[in-house]
């Protein structure tokens, strides 16, 4: 696949996401961004609409993608006519919220550290063990973060199902779990703080699978 | 040989009579409690119109008359079968006068006294004729909705001895905007306030003993800490703002400590620290998460949340931390426990099909009761002080949680609260005395 026919992969699989998905933002009660995080790095680049995407992709787009994000997209692109992203995109719900251009899914979610591309990882239901696809995308934070100084924020959050209390702590599991890891690649764990808001602050507010696959996640945000 | 087969006769009579007579008794005592299991027991009560004298009839908040809110707080309370039958001033001293099948009148005389509007309650049992007791209670004007709570308060607790809950609140989280605040309501839904205006995640409220303070969890300063907020003034003090995630407070019944789920190190484990937070001591052990604590009434166990075998289950452990138990096999996940005030049952939600529902068993695990099925997905059931109902959030498929109010069985569901926003993290106040502070 060339590297165009992955970044309109990428596209497609980004227009179809957003829509419904800036609607929601406002009209449903999440918790504004903390002024910390949007005076934090990158927060000029949050406001270009350009960047105000998230992106859906099948976890064997993961790598080409960043490739893509490397080599410069196009940033004045339009995306195409909205398609209805596989089910494959969403069962596994993978997402790049952080390289290049791409910026985060503005979504409520705090922003994420574009600049130093960290990307969001995920986790199956009621479990904070790293898949794969998670471990493949903390090796290439953990490289990202081994070239700066910053002080970065791992936001671990739940899906909906479960109670308030326990979401709490399994957030902070799966943050833990992430910092662990990249503590073991060799950043330093005094730059790594990891917080949990359980299920209060969804990613997407839906109510089905593929919404819960978006919002068991790890997020990375600047201090 | 005739004798003794008599004999042997006469005794065995006398041995059923005896227990007989043992069982009848515990049973009427029983009875006489409303709590037969699995039987319907209610006394049979008629709440006659009031007299209004020299006042007008003022309707209630809501458009109900006074009378017709005491009917639906009797009725609500789940110890009676409420009558209304024509109104007539009976005559204790004509027993004839008396509809024989109701145990028991409650009449009512609103006047005014002093220039103020007062409402004169007065039970009598309806055989005899006799005055359970004569109750005068401020009314004023407009009417009070909270003077008819307490005098239905004292109709359950003169027939029954035990309280009522009509002039119990509910606490809970509402979202409002963007910010999710500690709310409280009355327990029919009127009255609501809003607790908090912090702008951030209130989570886990959870009222002392004696119904004057809240718990609860709250992200004002960027993580998840313990605050605690007198009702009387809503002052609120810092709880625990250690490092990492402090949540899930839940008071000893005698209010001097506090358990909760804290992380400052490295993991989710119990502990009870006093309610000013200091001295915590760790009470659990384990590379699991451990959370959603509650004591027994008494304050000598701990119910909580462990994951310890791969799953989130509950378990029991002393107050200490010392002899730790799984108490639930159900399904694949069970949380939320809340041990009734009167000790005798816990209430949970378990996912067993598609969502989680609610449950009830002896705090020994066993006689397990389903009170939920088929009907949305359930979170944090709590009991009310009369440890005969439960206040829960109802997450319905693809829609927001909405809290309703049960008996013990599930039975009698009613939607609590008219607030439109997403809530759930419902609390039950416990005393007489919040209710008159936060007045």
């Amino acid at each position: 696949m060339s590297r165009r026919q992955a970044k309109d992969v990428r596209l497609k699989a980004r227009a179809t996401e957003i829509v419904p998905f800036e609607d929601h933002l406002e009209l449903d009660g999440r918790v504004s961004r903390p002024d910390r995080v949007l005076n934090g790095l990158g927060s000029e680049r949050m406001t270009d609409k350009t960047n105000r995407l998230a992106t859906t992709l099948l976890p064997a787009l993961v790598i080409l993608v960043g490739l893509a994000a490397f080599g410069g997209c196009a940033k004045k692109q339009k995306p195409p006519a909205v398609t209805p992203p596989t089910s494959d995109s969403q069962s596994t719900g993978s997402q790049t919220g952080t390289t290049g251009d791409t910026g985060t899914g503005d979504t409520g979610d705090s922003n994420s550290m574009t600049e130093l591309g960290l990307q969001d990882i995920f986790f199956d239901y009621d479990r904070s063990v790293l898949r794969e696809d998670a471990r493949r995308l903390l090796d290439g934070n953990a490289r990202q973060l081994l070239e700066g100084s910053s002080v970065v924020i791992l936001e671990g959050h739940c899906d909906e199902r479960g109670t308030t209390e326990y979401n709490l702590a399994l957030g902070e599991r799966r943050a833990h779990t992430a910092r662990d890891y990249m503590v073991q690649y060799g950043v330093s764990g005094s730059r790594l703080r990891s917080v949990s808001f359980g299920e209060e602050r969804p990613f997407d507010p839906g109510h089905d699978e593929r919404a819960w696959s978006q919002n068991r996640r790890v997020h990375f945000v600047a201090q | 040989m005739l004798s003794s087969a008599r004999f042997v006769r006469s005794l065995v009579a006398l041995v059923a009579v005896l227990i007989l007579s043992a069982v009848g008794a515990r049973a009427q005592q029983e009875a006489r409690m409303g709590i037969v299991k699995g039987t319907a027991f209610k006394f049979s009560l008629e709440v006659q119109d009031f007299h209004y004298l020299e006042t007008m009839r003022t309707p209630l908040e809501g458009g109900e008359s006074c009378e017709e809110l005491l009917r639906r707080d009797l009725q609500q309370s789940d110890f009676f079968e409420v009558r209304r039958e024509l109104a007539f001033i009976p005559d204790p001293a004509d027993s004839s006068n008396m509809p024989k099948p109701v145990e028991y009148l409650a009449t009512g005389i609103v006047r005014k006294k002093w220039g103020e509007v007062v409402l004169e309650g007065e039970l009598l049992d309806a055989a005899s004729g006799k005055v359970m007791f004569r109750q005068e209670y401020s009314l004023g004007s407009p009417p009070d909705r909270r003077a008819v709570h307490a005098y239905a308060d004292d109709i359950v607790r003169h027939v029954t001895g035990e309280a009522g809950v009509a002039l119990s609140r509910i606490a809970f989280v509402g979202v409002i905007g963007k910010a999710k605040e500690v709310f409280l309501v009355d327990y029919d839904g009127f009255g609501l306030s809003q607790l908090t205006k912090l702008g951030s995640i209130c989570l886990s409220p959870r009222f002392s003993a004696d119904g004057e303070r809240l718990a609860f969890t709250s992200f004002a300063q960027g993580e998840a800490d313990l605050v605690t907020l007198a009702l009387s003034d809503g002052r609120m003090t810092p709880l625990s703002s250690r490092p990492g995630i402090d949540s899930a407070p839940a008071w000893h019944p005698d209010g001097s400590q506090v358990a909760a789920s804290l992380t400052f190190e490295g993991n989710a484990e119990i502990y009870v620290m006093d309610d000013h937070g200091k001295k915590a001591q760790r009470l659990t052990f384990s590379p699991a998460i451990e959370t959603a604590p509650c004591f027994s009434p008494d304050g000598s166990r701990i119910v909580f949340t462990s994951d310890r075998t791969g799953e989130p289950h509950l378990w029991v452990m002393d107050s200490d931390g010392a002899n730790s138990q799984r108490l639930s096999y159900l399904g694949k996940w069970s949380d939320s426990a809340d041990w009734s005030p009167r000790g005798d049952r816990i209430v949970f939600v378990a996912l067993v099909d598609d969502g989680f529902d609610i449950f009830t068993m002896a705090p020994d695990g066993s006689d397990r009761r389903r009170a939920t099925a088929n009907d949305g997905s359930w979170e944090n059931p709590r009991w009310a002080p009369d440890g005969r109902h439960i206040v829960a959030a109802k997450r319905e498929r693809g829609g927001q949680r909405r809290l309703f109010v049960m008996t013990a069985d599930g039975g009698g569901k009613r939607a609590l609260t008219s607030f439109s926003g997403d809530q759930y993290n419902p609390a039950w106040s416990s005393s007489r005395k919040l209710r008159e502070a936060t007045r």
